[in-house]
């Protein structure tokens, strides 16, 4: 009996013993591709929140007309800002002239019929279209009588618009008390027939880590306004990176929202080419064209933005980093409910440098 | 003078019944042995679950711990070492036990997010740990052969490297998480000698992180009788 089963025992214990030890020092690797979590894949909806996008301009070209013409991107935003008035420098807000205020309201009209909500921005920059430099722009909003003409003159070119946008840039911290001067005044002169959103810097940190963060009293602000566009964007701005890290937004985000109620969360369509000579701002197609015509490689940075290395004119090593649809999406799923509150909206900023189909493809996955 | 009645509820009074009959059905000897087991199992797991990452700081911002969902289903291979009483060669009590599984096959880097930001995780580096508590069980013998039915709970745990993008580089990170665990083992086995068993097992995980979340499959070795 026993020389019958022992052999049989002898076999187990092999058998036992190959199979632990095949675990214990590890038989698995990794084929070397990536697939999205269930969360972030195509075919999972993304978080449905507010959309606004900023057009850099008083023009929309026929692309972009195209691209908000499109079902998605009707489904992905519900706001457009044209970013389009500057302030000139007795403080008269500009355009003036008979025949760009008749073009702006076409184009209002325009976007009207498409369902969208349509606001003003102010840029503070001159007439080269450079923005001020800090000192200047906090000397014009100390004014009080310029602060009078510029909310004066703002109303008539609203007349077109559902609101109006303030982008203040570069601004010292010791402004504070102007930039709070400004957003409330005008705020007692548009509402309530007119919105009022005021972009602010992605400060991490209170007191902010930004340099001029500590112009915007946010809790002051968030009082006066309808919406907060916090600017998320230009992440990289000393050397070549992604224009946004999705943690660092998420941040940012937060900060503002202990603040003011109503906040938003800027994305970049556009990109940015790093070079010796400094940095410039690109689109997506101009990184694949860029991409084909040098033979360069498209790689993928940590947060999956793509980007690429070329040599370009005088044997100059650039680096071009941008968004494509894939990098997009997965930051906007990354931004889901648990991580940002429902009521926080999306700012996409330069309608025209984004690839083709994003609205299309964000669009699709909207529930 | 009328006699004093307390009043017994319903199911008291089944219990003690139920009690009273198998005092009568069971012999007042306990028929009591000590069962040792040893296996080589596979762990298919269904669907990975969300795993807590370990604070990180990276050059975009510093993240306390956070859920990062995974996903995708994995295999796993190990060993399992347990122990159990058996009662009238009959009742089945696995008592303690000890599994550890590392994750077997080729994966794919699984892209996911950690609080907003953009993580990769890398199934393949992907080791758990369950610890085996007490159950109950029926078995029941045919000459060499017997089948083993129980219900068993436990703890799982499970890590996994992977690493939370800053802006400019990936941040390694550990990722962790523990779960109740639930299974029901199935078990036919043939008598080598009067103390020495093999057994085939199959185990699914009624909960394990989640309901439904896998199976084990298993070759084992049992001694008692």
């Amino acid at each position: 009996m026993m020389a019958k089963t022992a052999p049989k025992k002898l076999l187990c214990v092999p058998l036992l013993v190959a199979l632990a030890t095949a675990s214990t020092l590890g038989c698995s690797t990794s084929s070397g591709e990536t697939v999205d979590a269930v969360a972030l894949r195509a075919e999972t909806p993304l978080p449905l929140r507010a959309g606004t996008v900023i057009v850099d301009g008083c023009v929309i070209d026929t692309w972009q007309r195209a691209t908000l013409a499109g079902p998605g991107a009707r489904r992905v935003l519900q706001d457009v800002v044209l970013l389009c008035l500057v302030p000139r420098l007795d403080g008269t807000v500009g355009p003036r002239d008979p025949s760009a205020q008749q073009h702006l309201a076409t184009v209002v009209a325009d976007l009207k019929s498409e369902g969208y909500r349509v606001s003003f921005g102010v840029s503070f920059t001159d007439e080269t279209g450079q923005r001020y430099d800090g000192a200047q722009t906090r000397s014009f909003l100390a004014d009080a009588a310029w602060r009078r003409t510029f909310r004066d003159t703002l109303v008539p070119a609203l007349a077109p618009a559902d609101g109006v946008e303030l982008d203040l840039q570069g601004l010292p911290d010791d402004a504070r008390q102007s930039v709070t001067a400004l957003v409330t005044e005008v705020a007692r002169t548009i509402k309530p027939g007119k919105r009022l959103g005021v972009f602010v810097p992605p400060s991490v940190s209170t007191p902010s880590d930004l340099p001029g963060g500590e112009a915007f009293s946010r809790a002051e602000l968030g009082a006066q306004v309808d919406r907060m566009r916090v600017m998320t964007l230009d992440f990289s701005d000393k050397g070549p990176g992604p224009t946004i890290d999705p943690g660092w937004a998420v941040d940012a985000a937060r900060v503002a929202l202990r603040d003011a109620p109503a906040v938003d969360i800027a994305y970049p369509l556009y990109g940015t080419d790093f070079g010796p000579r400094g940095r410039r701002p690109t689109t997506y197609l101009e990184a694949i064209a860029t991409a084909t015509v040098t033979n360069a490689r498209i790689e993928h940075g940590p947060t999956t933005a793509p980007f690429l290395r070329y040599v370009a004119y005088g044997n100059e090593p650039h680096e071009m980093w941008f968004d494509d649809t894939d990098s997009t999406s997965r930051a906007l799923a990354a931004w889901n409910f648990d991580v940002l509150p429902a009521d926080v909206g999306i700012v996409f900023y330069g309608l025209g440098a984004e690839e083709p189909t994003l609205f299309e493809r964000l669009g699709a996955r909207m529930p | 003078m009328p006699s004093s009645r307390i009043p017994i509820p319903a199911s008291l009074a089944a219990l003690a019944t139920a009690a009273a009959l198998l005092a009568i059905a069971t012999p007042a000897r306990a028929d009591l042995d000590l069962q040792v087991g040893a296996s080589a199992n596979v762990a298919w797991t269904r669907s990975l679950p969300t795993l807590k990452s370990a604070s990180v700081t990276n050059a975009a911002r510093e993240l306390g711990e956070s859920k990062v969902p995974i996903g995708g289903s994995m295999v796993a291979a190990g060993a399992v070492f347990d122990v159990g009483v058996t009662f009238d060669d009959r009742i089945f009590v696995p008592a303690l036990g000890f599994a550890g599984y590392g994750a077997v096959g080729s994966y794919d880097t699984i892209v996911t997010s950690a609080d907003g930001s953009i993580a990769h995780v890398r199934p393949w580096t992907t080791y758990r740990l369950d610890f085996l508590l007490p159950g109950i069980g029926y078995r029941m013998k045919h000459r060499r052969y017997m089948f083993v039915a129980s219900v068993r709970t436990g703890v799982s745990g499970m890590y996994m490297s992977g690493s939370i993008a800053g802006a400019e580089a990936d941040t390694l990170v550990s990722l962790s998480g523990v779960s109740a665990l639930l299974q029901v083992e199935l078990e036919a086995c043939r008598r080598l000698d009067p103390m020495t068993r093999v057994c085939a097992q199959v185990a699914p995980r009624v909960y394990d992180f989640g309901f439904m979340n896998g199976a084990t499959f298993g070759l084992r070795v049992e001694w008692g009788r």
